[in-house]
């Protein structure tokens, strides 16, 4: 990923900077990744669509997040129910806070997973998509984050996210570049869900 | 605002047309969080510039970091004479530098051994002028949020605050994702626009605007002072 999408916002001395404090060299891959679906009701699911086939392809597990919109009752409990067209063997989790860790049982998920980092792709860029990654890092898991399957109501937010992952916490990828290294993952190296019959 | 020109012509558009802001970021028991103001990003010489001091300190944000900190000092001061909490946070890791964990991931200069070794524990400690007094919590941290493997939340019902006021740095580093763990957790968060710092200038700027945007609110020292003594005088009154 080149740094086209934050280059015409950082300042002369920001690149710089970070060029010589020794930020953003390319971390090594995860080798079980999970891929975690941010949905958010604004922003087109179309690329959302996309990583999901790619990473149902390469028997990676999909977990969608969604925001929790039930404030009585019984949350709904099978994925479709909150996700029209996920499959039966997709793990759906509401989050009520920015990251996809608070208050849920994500990390639990990724254990049973046997899953060692995430792959990111959803809304927004710079609230869930963001906050899921600090919290992946605090974890010391990895994460992969698909930039062009990533949406912010705000251009300059979206960008400086990318930019402060790529350089400390995350490798930014787009979705060509996920293709071609979810295509070299060995199959079967993470413990799916069966999915009901 | 101070990020108005980090922002795209299409955000600005917004902003005028929509008049978007944040939720409400002022409570009525607020807590004066200090993180992570120690050598290792300030730099020892404040007079020295950003790209002499991360030579020796990788992480230093140089000399505006210090600007930063005389008005840090101010807050505390308000602080206390308000008689409100300060918690400070700064890094910890162990002397063989296991627990470094994710940071070595993405950064060519983490195990810059043994001469960065060596200066991990003094890098750490809080600067001379932000002494904390004995009274005060100060907690070790490994990981960006000042709330992350530590018992700030706790510390903070415990106190009875409803809100954060967040000082410190880096503002899109520790000082942001203390700010959404803050507003996670059901505080109030508000950011001290120039009592923040930020070795990158772009990156400080929009942390701020996203946290005036999503988390709570922004202001500059003197608002942050002013509020301060507000919720002193309506406690005696």
């Amino acid at each position: 990923m080149s740094g086209a999408v934050w280059n015409p916002y950082l300042t002369k001395r920001d690149r710089e900077v970070f060029g010589s404090a020794g930020y953003g060299v390319r971390a090594a891959m995860p080798k079980c990744p999970a891929t975690l679906l941010m949905h958010h009701v604004e922003a087109s699911p179309v690329s959302l669509h996309t990583i999901a086939n790619l990473a149902r392809k390469a028997k990676l597990p999909v977990i969608h997040v969604v925001t929790s919109q039930k404030t009585s009752g019984y949350a709904p409990e099978r994925p479709e129910d909150m996700v029209p067209d996920s499959h039966p063997s997709d793990l759906v989790l509401e989050r009520t806070a920015p990251s996809a860790f608070f208050d849920t049982d994500l990390m639990g998920h990724l254990n049973l997973l046997r899953a060692d980092g995430v792959i990111l792709a959803g809304a927004e860029t710079s609230d869930a998509v963001r906050a899921t990654a600090i919290d992946a890092f605090s974890l010391n898991l990895r994460s992969v984050i698909v930039a062009d399957a990533c949406w912010d109501l705000w251009e300059a937010s979206h960008a400086l996210t990318l930019f402060d992952l790529d350089a400390k916490h995350s490798n930014v990828v787009d979705t060509n570049e996920l293709r071609s290294w979810l295509a070299s993952l060995p199959l079967g190296t993470l413990d799916l869900p069966p999915g009901a019959a | 605002m101070i990020w108005k020109d980090n922002l795209s012509p299409a955000d600005r558009t917004r902003i005028r047309k929509t008049g978007l802001t944040g939720p409400e970021g002022l409570g009525k028991s607020p807590a004066l969080l200090v993180i992570d103001v120690s050598w290792a990003f300030a730099g020892d010489d404040p007079k020295e510039d950003i790209f002499d001091s991360i030579r020796r300190w990788p992480n230093s944000c140089g000399r505006e970091g210090w600007d930063a900190i005389a008005r840090i000092a101010t807050l505390i001061s308000t602080a206390r004479e308000a008689g409100l909490p300060v918690i400070y946070s700064t890094g910890r890791t162990r002397a063989d530098g296991w627990d470094v964990g994710s940071w070595r991931w993405k950064n060519a200069r983490t195990d810059l051994a043994p001469a960065r070794a060596e200066r991990r524990p003094v890098g750490n400690e809080i600067v001379n002028a932000l002494e904390p007094a004995p009274s005060e919590l100060v907690f070790r941290k490994r990981k960006p949020s000042m709330f992350f493997g530590t018992q700030a939340a706790t510390r903070l019902r415990q106190y009875g605050c409803d809100s954060v006021i967040l000082t410190g740095t880096t503002t899109s580093g520790c000082v942001r994702a203390s700010a959404v763990d803050a507003f996670s957790h059901g505080f109030r968060v508000c950011a001290v626009s120039d009592a923040c710092f930020d070795r990158g200038e772009a990156s400080h700027a929009i942390a701020l605007f996203d946290v005036a945007m999503r988390y709570g609110s922004v202001m500059e020292a003197i608002g942050a002072v002013a509020h301060m003594r507000a919720v002193h005088s309506a406690r005696l009154s």
